[in-house]
């Protein structure tokens, strides 16, 4: 017992000693995703992509919230205005997570979930990002308003981005990264594609929309179950 | 005398850890559908279906102002309703005249949803609707309209396309913008495509979107909203 102490406390010494030295380190930046570092570069690199990120997530964001439908599930984790370090927060920290994540998914040098900077925060301190399953697992966010947020997303890409980087970005030429999420309609499951962006943003979806497990079911227009609440 | 202590030790923190793994199986159970039905019954809503309106209707008010042009529209077409005049008990009258069945459901705005609905019901031509959604303020009156069309063939997804693009070049003219491919020929070919047409206005916000994703299909979405600023 007195040996595990020692141990404990010699451990901690180290860390505390490792600490102070260490203040003034600033850790070398990780890309989460380096398959996906041409989409970065041809973004701009770090000099650019940054600006062009943040814009495409502020008008597929604007688009969101100015539709009633999708909206509200926004409203949901808005319930603490003052602050942006609570846990269900504002549009302007689900915005910055969100360039946070796309940053990192086309081959940034960021990981998600990360630190970020949030507009309006009252304090100086970063805020922290949650990961998927955290942030979305009491929103109830239907598979539906998933589908449409990422049709959304896709249309402000496909018109803020030159032609060229859409095309690479969504290219199934020579592809290594698939979908593997279930689908009831649309591209198969399996395809893959050349960068592995968009998969795994669509391969997000079991996850973000779990509260519905297996999503809505589609299927032909005049079935009224065509989409889940 | 130590060892007792330890066994003691090691059943409470087996019983911490048994009881956090309990505790987090239930907290993920209730997050299911089986679980937000029972909570639903206990009383317990889903958190979007006790959204402030108030909150719900800043956020639109923001987004919307970002989103809307600068001159008015010559007209604000919307299947034959009125958005910020139609309330919603003439838009349900109507509805029920028609024999469309529609939900009322209500998170934050007020909303009928009406599914699987002929086309022509709606005052429409073209492949039957998938789901159509209205949209409305505080104060009842018609805010917007979603009208979804999912899943379809080819040919559906092209002439729902061109009925919602004809019917708002006769009111409004050219579109204030354009993205992708409107002919709709790379939207079938690509993986990931959507052709987007719209018109923004200071008072109106027409959306006619065409998508071709891993989800949904061949889908046209059709979005007509006010925008004006609701209070």
């Amino acid at each position: 017992m007195k040996r595990f102490v020692g141990i404990l406390l010699a451990a901690a010494a180290l860390v505390a000693l490792t600490a102070c030295g260490g203040g003034n380190d600033v850790s070398p930046p990780v890309v989460q995703h380096p398959e996906n570092k041409a989409i970065w570069s041809a973004l701009g690199g770090d000099s650019a992509a940054p600006a062009a990120v943040a814009g495409v997530v502020n008008a597929a964001v604007t688009g969101l919230l100015a539709d009633p439908v999708e909206a509200p599930y926004f409203a949901a984790v808005t319930g603490n205005t003052s602050k942006s370090s609570a846990a269900h927060d504002t549009p302007a920290r689900l915005e910055a997570c969100l360039t946070l994540q796309f940053e990192s998914l086309l081959g940034g040098p960021y990981t998600y979930p990360g630190p970020v900077k949030v507009t309006g925060d009252v304090d100086a301190q970063p805020e922290m990002c949650q990961d998927m399953t955290t942030a979305h697992n009491d929103v109830g966010v239907p598979g539906c308003v998933f589908d449409q947020f990422m049709v959304d997303l896709v249309a402000t890409f496909q018109s803020k981005l030159p032609a060229a980087d859409f095309a690479a970005l969504t290219s199934t030429t020579n592809g290594t990264y698939a979908l593997t999420s279930t689908n009831s309609a649309g591209i198969p499951v399996g395809t893959k594609f050349q960068y592995s962006a968009v998969p795994t943003l669509f391969n997000l979806r079991g996850t973000i929309t779990s509260a519905t497990p297996g999503g809505p079911l589609y299927l032909p227009p005049t079935v009224a179950t065509s989409c889940s609440s | 005398m130590l060892q007792l202590a330890a066994a003691r030790s090691t059943r409470i923190m087996a019983g911490f850890i048994a009881a956090t793994c309990v505790s987090v199986a239930a907290i993920g159970w209730l997050h299911t559908s089986h679980g937000r039905q029972l909570l639903a019954k206990l009383g317990v809503p889903c958190p979007v279906d006790t959204v402030d309106s108030n909150v719900v209707l800043s956020m639109r008010n923001n987004a919307i102002s970002r989103q809307r042009g600068s001159i008015a529209a010559p007209d604000r077409p919307a299947l034959g309703l009125q958005l910020d005049r139609s309330t919603e008990s003439e838009v349900a009258e109507q509805m029920t005249r028609d024999n469309v069945h529609c939900d009322e459901i209500s998170r934050g705005f007020r909303y009928l949803r009406c599914r699987g609905v002929p086309a022509q019901l709606l005052r429409t031509n073209g492949p039957p609707v998938s789901e159509i959604w209205f949209s409305f303020k505080p104060d009842r009156t018609l805010m917007a309209i979603n009208l979804y069309r999912r899943d379809m063939t080819e040919s559906e997804t092209r002439q729902s396309w061109r009925i919602a693009l004809q019917s708002l070049r006769q009111a409004l003219g050219v579109p204030t913008a354009m993205t992708g491919d409107t002919t709709l020929t790379s939207l079938m070919e690509k993986p990931v495509a959507v052709a987007r047409v719209e018109y923004a206005y200071s008072d109106y916000v027409a959306t006619v979107t065409a998508s071709h994703l891993p989800y949904g299909g061949l889908a046209v979405r059709e979005q007509y909203m006010s925008a004006t600023t609701a209070h």
